[in-house]
């Protein structure tokens, strides 16, 4: 799946994150020397330890951190010129659907919200595009007139995905969107993102803890390991072997994943 | 010898916001030294279940029907004190949050200390030793907010087990920590309750990540227990409908390409008795009276909840019947 303008691409890219008083100020590296392209309507998954720079990749995706070093490219410009350029082509799903949906704010308000910033379109044209959008997530349209707590975890992500790709976003990263999600709903939104992406055709980076996660939504699987991307692979690649040792260990020390096949 | 015998447990919670039946008939009995598993999804009632086994249900919590037995001494029928007795001597809990279950104040030594016989300083080296901590006088002098997630939970594991309990009830011990980390802490949990002869009832929602660890797992919904048997059993040979699809629903089994067979909808919340099978609504091979009427467990050892429980396999193995619609 190569194509000459890929949606995101990292080049080469450093980030540090500043603590302490100016007088004795420290650098934490969180991202060292990554690089890193996703092609138009191809999922790449980026999995790790906790502490090993997954979000920051994501952040700087999002152009919510501004890189140390390197550059990011959004559709081949650097992000961060003009970022109101962007709006509504850049969305996230993060792990808690509760931070996403403003408990206060009816379904349908919420994921209507991208559009109503965009501007541009009719208020009548966006009540379909959100009755179309809830039902292309599996849910009821009548769900625009419920608020967030009248729904389960899984409606709530469902609703959080809506909102997500209800103003047509060429990426979309998703932050641990299923982790905090029953086993027996996961496998629901698991298949829900690969279908929206079959029907939809957006770009994503699937950022997870867990590598069997990761490779059944991913064309392509990075491992991030201490801030650095040490493996980059065919997702069908990996349910044969993986050739870094630490993405060995991902998958050997857990018995679930990798013992039962 | 029976350490833990739930009998037909049903508990429910009044709150301002509502009712909620969290356990609608639960049945359970632990031996001594058994390591148990309760795998169940948020509201199947499996945390309760725990929290009732060592006394520490909220005012909130009513017992409908049913007993819990700890030592053959009803844990519901105890005053205070012998409650607090029993908690001391017998019982150990570790939670999900390590961290947060310490006091972040105190040096963890200390605290350690508190929990041991004869608190002294070579006594909790060695017992930070045995939860193979390394460096443990560094780690007995820092503060909770100074170790790691996993070293947190080592130190709240050497804590639980400081007087050797009976039992050891573990809520979701590993579910904040990474992969890696994780398993080291389950199998330590193991390890050292099997040395100490201690019963462990790890609660979790992880069903094939717990069972290298566990000699039994108990799979639980909607509030009761619907299967139970040793972990090769119940993950090569799942007998109720609900198991069977929460195996086929965790990502790592499919094959290339393949698809993971999701269970549609979600899990109840339960406001009363159910009427019928609690997992009916979700169920693929439901049928008239699983609807109507409650399921008994079958007579064997796995207690499998399941009108159609013997049929299952005559009829249809999962594998051939076709995606459920989302």
């Amino acid at each position: 799946m190569t194509t000459p303008v890929p949606t995101a691409e990292l080049r080469g890219v450093d980030l540090d994150y500043g603590s302490g008083p100016p007088w004795a100020r420290r650098h934490q590296r969180a991202v060292s020397a990554v690089s890193l392209t996703i092609a138009p309507g191809e999922t790449v998954g980026l999995v790790g330890q906790s502490g090993s720079g997954k979000t920051s990749v994501g952040r700087l995706l999002l152009g919510l951190a501004r890189p140390t070093a390197g550059s990011v490219l959004f559709e081949g410009r650097p992000l961060g010129e003009d970022r109101r350029r962007h709006r509504g082509r850049l969305q996230a799903v993060l792990q808690n659907p509760a931070w996403s949906l403003d408990p206060r704010l009816r379904c349908g308000t919420s994921v209507a919200e991208p559009l109503t910033v965009a501007g541009a379109l009719p208020a009548d044209e966006r009540r379909r595009r959100v009755a179309h959008m809830l039902k292309q997530v599996g849910l009821d349209p009548g769900v625009a007139d419920r608020f967030p707590h009248q729904l389960s975890g899984g409606q709530q992500q469902r609703v959080a995905i809506a909102r997500a790709l209800v103003s047509h976003p060429s990426l979309v990263v998703f932050d641990e969107a299923v982790s905090a999600l029953d086993v027996s709903v996961q496998a629901q939104i698991l298949n829900l993102i690969r279908r929206l992406q079959d029907e939809v055709g957006f770009a994503a980076l699937f950022i997870s803890h867990d590598l069997a996660a990761a490779r059944y939504v991913s064309h392509r699987v990075a491992v991030m390991w201490r801030s650095e991307i040490v493996e980059v692979a065919d997702a069908a690649a990996l349910y044969h072997h993986a050739d870094h040792p630490y993405t060995r260990s991902l998958f050997g020390l857990e018995p679930g994943a990798a013992g039962r096949r | 010898m029976t350490l833990l015998d739930v009998r037909d447990l049903a508990v429910r919670y009044d709150t301002p916001h509502g009712v909620s039946q969290a356990l609608d008939g639960a049945s359970l009995t632990v031996a001594a030294g058994e390591l148990v598993a309760v795998v169940g999804e948020s509201g199947s009632g499996k945390s309760t279940l725990g929290m009732a086994a060592l006394g520490l249900l909220p005012a909130s919590a009513q017992r409908l029907t049913g007993d819990l037995l700890v030592d053959g001494e009803s844990v519901f029928g105890l005053d205070p004190p012998r409650l607090r007795r029993l908690r001391r001597t017998r019982l150990g809990l570790v939670l999900q949050d390590a961290a947060g279950s310490l006091d972040p104040t105190r040096r963890v030594g200390r605290q350690l200390a508190e929990h041991l016989d004869r608190p002294g300083r070579a006594d909790v080296l060695s017992r930070l030793e045995q939860v193979r901590l390394p460096d443990v006088e560094r780690v007995a002098r820092s503060y909770p907010h100074q170790l790691s997630g996993g070293m947190a939970q080592r130190v709240a594991i050497a804590i639980a087990l400081a007087r050797s309990p009976g039992l050891l009830v573990a809520d979701e011990p590993t579910a904040a920590l990474d992969t890696e980390i994780k398993h080291d802490v389950l199998r330590l949990l193991a390890d050292s309750c099997r040395e100490r002869g201690t019963a462990l009832l790890v609660l979790t929602h992880d069903l094939t990540g717990i069972a290298a660890y566990c000699t039994r797992l108990v799979v639980m919904y909607g509030g009761r227990v619907v299967e139970t048997g040793p972990p090769d059993d119940v993950l090569e040979r799942p007998r109720h409908p609900y198991t069977r699809g929460l195996l086929h629903a965790v990502p790592g089994q499919e094959t290339v390409g393949g698809t993971l067979r999701s269970i549609a909808g979600s899990p109840p919340v339960l406001t009363g008795p159910s009427a019928g099978c609690a997992f009916a609504p979700r169920c693929e091979f439901r049928v008239d009276r699983c609807d109507a009427r409650r399921p008994e467990p079958s007579a064997d050892a796995a207690r499998v909840l399941c009108h159609r429980d013997g049929e299952l396999d005559a009829v249809v193995t999962l594998d051939e019947v076709p995606e459920v619609s989302r």
